[in-house]
């Protein structure tokens, strides 16, 4: 077994006074889709914040390829070759979808030609083709479901070796959703980038992961392979509350 | 205690005495009393930059209309042969300067609105540009004002006394004290709480039954009148005013004296002003250089004295035992706040009776729309008198927005909310507050950096009987209201569990504490429907024990509750029924149970819900 | 028809160098949330520099040097400075979280540099010649100074010259990106911190090449800038703060509102009317011109 690409220690990340993770490990493998799915506020956005370096851990340690990485602002730790698509998908609304990508290339955009960033460019647009029919307009007048696949695209714009999505199905209508999910599990197979995939939408989630962490009041409450939780009771336990547990031995 | 304040008092009458004892007008005329009259001047703009928070640069403009109300009202044609200037009415002193402060109000009555409307550097560019316009007519209008040439005054003469040389004390001192009573007396009552709360979030202030743009606008007016009379005063410090004075650095200066002293605290007002007067006279070397050493101790206040000096003074004063150290104090109020909450057995908030037959809340088809955003997307629901309901859904699904429409802080797209039977429409969210509807905020809403205690007494606003007269003149009844309702708000604390913190500044809780301290202060005004969103976010589960014990002694009470919640099992322990959204939308409601099995709203937590139908129960480790 | 065009070309004129000044309030307001008010005085320290460079201060005339040099020191002083009011003033504001500090510090940062200018160079004004001379020239029977012809074509130059870098190079892209959004700027690899440090200097050269700009029509002296950066804060504000557009709208309505009414009203009230302009924006869009109104969210 190789070693992990991203190993999580130990992690507590306090917000003030409120703990919005209390000691959580984990790990992902290189070329693994990792899931991390919970409730809301069960601390799945603090866990993506602290690694991309938007929030600062209180304890614990993060390792990237073997290197800590805690404490490393989020332009260093963009550079580290890790990509965060952030929850809301927050699209430079302003600017137009080529500038999105462009910017999503902000780092290479130093050391690299415009061809090599181009190359990318035309790779993102092979996968929406979307993008390239809109790469004019802004990015703030495309839709819930093409914003997501901008936010994507704009992430993988940075060649990195971890991507991290947060919640890509929030507020998006089900048909889009599988639309998103298709292509999330596309780029799995493709192989193209280690996923940690942060989704709310449980069920989804566990059906493209190769394995899953069930979050719960900033604990990791269960953890297995995608098909082993799909059918755990605890997970619906997780999001609906203990009742719901009973509720099906008793309907 | 009595026999100190004796002292203090006759220790503040001294300088009365100086113009008996001292003939040399350059210290106790030129100087004392330019800080006396300035630091009326910084005394009003405290009301409005300490209390409002908002930064005013154009008080010299305000401070001007005193000024030359009173030259202009008062002069002698004879002092002013070469005039420009035709209408010298010459009427009695003490009438201008009334005249002066009544058109300062009047103008701070206008200035008030754009404080409606904007803050902070936006609105500091307003005052700056009424300061420029007032500076401009005065300068132009030279057959009001003399121009540039300036009016000459005579000496004042009040019940047969010559007010001038020394003398001016006499006249200039007592007002000094007026306000500085009036300001103390303002910043302890409710008029004062008013104000911070509205600085540090109108949205909760407002959701607090206070009427912002009553407030706002009574601040600025009083703030304007006191520098009127500031300005009035000053026409007498030399004799003579010119339009070259009221200028931008002025106004500038006084925010510097300001920021150096302390904000609200009247003495600070006295000691920043004191040294911008003082400090170039002392140092002779630096008086060219004043700006410039002035700005570096601005700079070095802003960052490193944020009490300004009388917070300095204030610590050194305790270190040296002179003063008893906060800790001594608190523990002593506390105290005594403990013992006469025992004596009190008062009922602290029930719903209001003449109410509770009718349905809490009524929404007919409240559709809310941003933009092309449908936020809430044509939802009816109903909540009868005294049940507890559960409203839950995804994120963005439309829950706060559903409250936020409620409490009237967004005006719906369409539909109609009734609360009580009363339709709600057209009223303001501190008139909604006033008829019994009470809210807590997702994103905490505290006035951080006023007191637990204080923070509840914002809550308690609308009990408040006393009018601004007696609050100005701080009258007995006025405080005894105040320590009754000290007592009150020290019992609801005590009711959440907060009792220890009462004097603890509200942004040092734990994130726990604070959420408890928005219930207290929402039960504070005694409401009849309380709208609690996401109150549980973050707490512990003994915490969430705890609230849900308090949850039931609400409803005990009849108080009808509107619950938004994330924490499930908790949700679904307290409420009698619950209603789900989905993207603005209905899509479930019933009894806890009902909603948690029900297929529409597990897909819309989990996903898709038929892989899920059938539970394997097997693989996965239990962390 | 002539005295009408010698207004609008020296109202205009006057105009750009307010909306010179305004991009500088907008450029640090849309990377970092805050306004270095002691803009106007960085102007007069860039006509101050310039003076000096360019100038003989005892003849009055110019001592030969190119207006090219005074223009190069100009910028880099002035970016210093710059950077200087953000290390001193703005960034321990916003590291003390306090809300409007930062007003007040950059407040006394003007302050501070006004008087020292005048406690260690002088008091005077000093005349500065126009690299142009001051003939005036005769267009369509009007009579044009030179230099306010100088001053249209540089600020539209400079004004070109932002909004290009600003929407064609990746610098300049990243700048925006840091105003619409800090947080998933620095996802994109962006040092929000250099960015906002970047806007802070780029608009003091802006100002210090505006005060250079100005110097010819006025005179040089400590004081020149007070005034003009109050008035083009004002011209920010009525065209809105967070619009590129709005700010050159914003100084040219203030700039000529200012010459017509001093020519046919009064010279004395020639301020009056921007500042009644301005409180009525305040009051009934106090998101000025061409600004966006935001949704609060609670």
């Amino acid at each position: 077994m190789s070693a992990p690409i991203l190993s999580i220690k130990n992690l507590i990340v306090r917000y003030g006074s409120i703990e919005a993770l209390s000691g959580v490990s984990l790990e992902v493998m290189p070329g693994e889709l990792v899931a991390l799915i919970g409730s809301n506020g069960s601390g799945k956005t603090s866990m993506l914040k602290t690694i991309s370096g938007q929030m600062k851990a209180f304890s614990g340690d993060i390792l990237f390829s073997g290197q800590s990485i805690s404490g490393a602002p989020a332009h260093k730790v963009t550079g580290l070759g890790i990509a965060h698509c952030p929850e809301g998908r927050k699209v430079f609304a302003t600017q137009s979808v080529e500038d999105n990508l462009l910017l999503g290339a902000f780092l290479r955009s130093r050391k690299e030609t415009r061809k090599e960033i181009s190359f990318e460019m035309d790779a993102a647009f092979e996968m929406f083709p979307i993008l390239k029919e809109r790469r004019h307009q802004l990015a703030g007048t495309l839709s819930g479901g093409q914003q997501q696949m901008l936010a994507i695209a704009r992430a993988l714009m940075s060649k990195p070796q971890l991507l991290m999505l947060d919640e890509p199905s929030m507020g998006l209508a089900p048909i889009i959703i599988d639309e998103v999910f298709s292509i999330i599990q596309r780029l799995r197979d493709s192989k193209k980038a280690t996923v940690l995939l942060v989704e709310q939408l449980a069920f989804r989630a566990l059906q493209v992961a190769d394995r899953a962490y069930v979050l719960e009041q900033g604990h990791i409450r269960l953890t297995g392979t995608g098909s082993e939780l799909l059918g755990h009771p605890e997970v619906r336990k997780a999001y609906l509350g203990n009742r719901a547990a009973k509720g099906d031995k008793n309907p | 205690m009595n026999r100190k304040k004796i002292i203090y008092a006759l220790l503040l009458l001294l300088p009365m005495l100086l113009p008996l004892f001292v003939d040399n007008q350059y210290y106790v005329h030129g100087i004392l009393c330019r800080i006396l009259i300035y630091s009326i001047l910084v005394a009003s703009l405290d009301l409005v930059v300490g209390y409002l928070g908002d930064i005013s640069i154009g008080h010299a403009g305000l401070f001007a209309i005193g000024a030359y109300s009173v030259a202009i009202l008062t002069a002698n044609p004879k002092m002013n042969m070469e005039a420009t200037m035709t209408f010298m009415p010459q009427i009695p002193f003490l009438a201008a300067l009334a005249i002066g402060v009544l058109l300062a109000a009047l103008t701070g009555f206008v200035l008030g609105f754009p404080s409606l409307r904007s803050s902070g550097p936006y609105l500091a560019v307003t005052t700056i540009a009424c300061g420029m316009i007032i500076f401009t007519f005065i300068s132009e209008q030279e057959l009001l004002t003399n121009g540039t040439k300036g009016i000459n005054l005579s000496v004042v003469t009040l019940l047969g006394v010559q007010l001038g040389g020394n003398k001016l004390v006499w006249l200039v001192y007592p007002p000094l004290l007026a306000v500085m009573w009036i300001m103390r007396n303002i910043g302890r009552s409710y008029w004062g709480r008013a104000f911070e709360a509205i600085k540090y979030s109108p949205i909760a202030a407002e959701a607090c039954g206070i009427w912002r743009t009553y407030f706002k606008i009574s601040a600025f007016v009083i703030s304007a009148a006191i520098a009127g009379l500031a300005g009035g005063l000053f026409a007498q410090l030399d004799q003579y005013i010119a339009a070259s004075t009221f200028n931008l650095d002025f106004s500038i200066l006084a925010l510097i004296a300001l920021i150096f002293g302390g904000l609200r605290s009247t003495l600070g007002n006295v000691i920043g002003m004191s040294l911008v007067v003082l400090l170039p006279d002392w140092f002779t070397w630096f008086k060219d250089f004043r700006l410039l050493v002035f700005g570096i101790l601005l700079l070095l206040t802003l960052f490193f004295l944020p009490q300004g000096v009388v917070g300095l003074l204030k610590s050194v004063w305790q270190k040296l035992g002179f003063h008893k150290h906060d800790h001594v104090d608190i523990q002593e109020r506390t105290l005594n706040l403990e013992k006469l909450s025992e004596k009190d057995s008062s009922v602290l908030f029930a719903a209001n009776t003449k109410v509770q037959k009718l349905d809490a809340l009524e929404l007919d088809l409240v559709r809310m729309q941003f933009g092309g955003l449908v936020a809430v997307n044509n939802l009816s629901l109903k909540i009868k008198s005294g049940m507890i309901m559960g409203l839950m859904g995804p994120n963005g699904s439309g829950k706060s927005t559903t409250v936020n429409i409620i409490t009237g802080l967004y005006p719906q797209t369409s539909g109609s909310v009734r609360v009580f039977g009363q339709e709600m429409n057209a009223l303001k969210p501190f008139e909604r507050a006033r008829l019994g509807v009470a809210r807590t905020f997702q994103n905490l809403q505290l006035f951080h950096d006023m007191t637990v205690l204080d923070n509840v007494m914002v809550g308690l606003h609308m009990s408040f009987k006393a009018n601004l007269v007696e609050v100005m003149l701080g009258l007995p009844a006025v405080w005894h209201e105040e320590h009754e309702m000290q007592v009150k708000a020290y019992r609801l604390l005590k009711f959440v569990g907060l009792e220890k913190s009462a004097f603890e500044k509200a942004k040092n809780l734990a994130y726990g504490q604070a959420r408890r301290l928005e219930i207290a202060r929402a039960l504070a005004l005694n409401p009849s429907f309380l709208l609690l969103d996401e109150p549980a976010a973050g707490l512990t589960s003994g915490e969430i024990e705890e609230f849900n014990h308090m949850i039931r002694k609400v409803k005990q009470q009849g108080i009808s509750v509107l619950l938004i919640e994330h924490h499930m099992d908790m949700l679904m322990e307290v409420s009698e029924e619950i209603t789900v959204l989905d993207f603005g939308k209905k899509i479930s409601e019933g009894t806890p149970d009902q909603v948690q099995n029900d297929p529409k709203v597990i897909s819309a937590y989990l996903g898709t819900s038929d892989v899920a139908v059938k539970p394997s129960g097997s693989g996965g480790v239990l962390a | 028809m002539a005295e009408v065009l010698q207004l609008l070309i020296s109202g205009v004129a006057q105009g750009m160098i307010y909306a010179l000044i305004a991009f500088g309030y907008n450029m640090t307001f849309s990377t970092s949330k805050t306004i270095n008010f002691s803009l106007g005085n960085l102007l007069m320290t860039g006509g101050v520099v310039g003076l000096l460079v360019y100038m003989n201060t005892k003849t009055g005339e110019p001592n030969g040097n190119s207006f090219f040099v005074a223009l190069v020191a100009v910028v880099i002083v002035c970016s210093v400075l710059g950077a200087l009011v953000y290390k001193v003033a703005v960034e321990p504001s916003v590291k003390r979280g306090s809300d409007f500090a930062w007003v007040l510090a950059t407040l006394a940062f003007g302050i501070i540099v006004k008087n020292a200018v005048e406690q260690l160079w002088s008091t005077d004004d000093f005349r500065f010649s126009s690299p142009l001379g001051s003939e005036p020239l005769r267009i369509a029977g009007a009579g044009i100074f030179p230099q306010e012809i100088l001053i249209i074509i540089v600020s539209i130059l400079i004004v070109t010259a932002v909004e290009l870098f600003r929407r064609k190079s990746i610098l300049g892209k990243a700048i925006q990106a840091v105003s619409e959004d800090k947080m998933t700027a620095g996802l994109m690899g962006i040092n929000q911190n250099f960015v906002i440090l970047f806007s802070f200097m780029l608009s003091t050269a802006i100002a210090g090449v505006a005060g250079v700009l100005i110097a010819p029509l006025t005179f040089v002296s400590a004081t020149m800038g007070t005034v003009l950066g109050v008035k083009a804060y004002g011209a920010a504000i009525i065209g809105g703060l967070e619009s590129g557009f709005g700010m050159l709208a914003g100084g040219l309505l203030l700039g000529l509102s200012e010459s017509l009414t001093a020519r046919y009203i009064s010279t004395g009230y020639k301020d009056t009317p921007g500042f009644v302009i301005l409180i009525l924006i305040i009051l009934f869009k106090p998101s000025g011109l061409f600004g966006k109104k935001a949704i609060k969210k609670v």
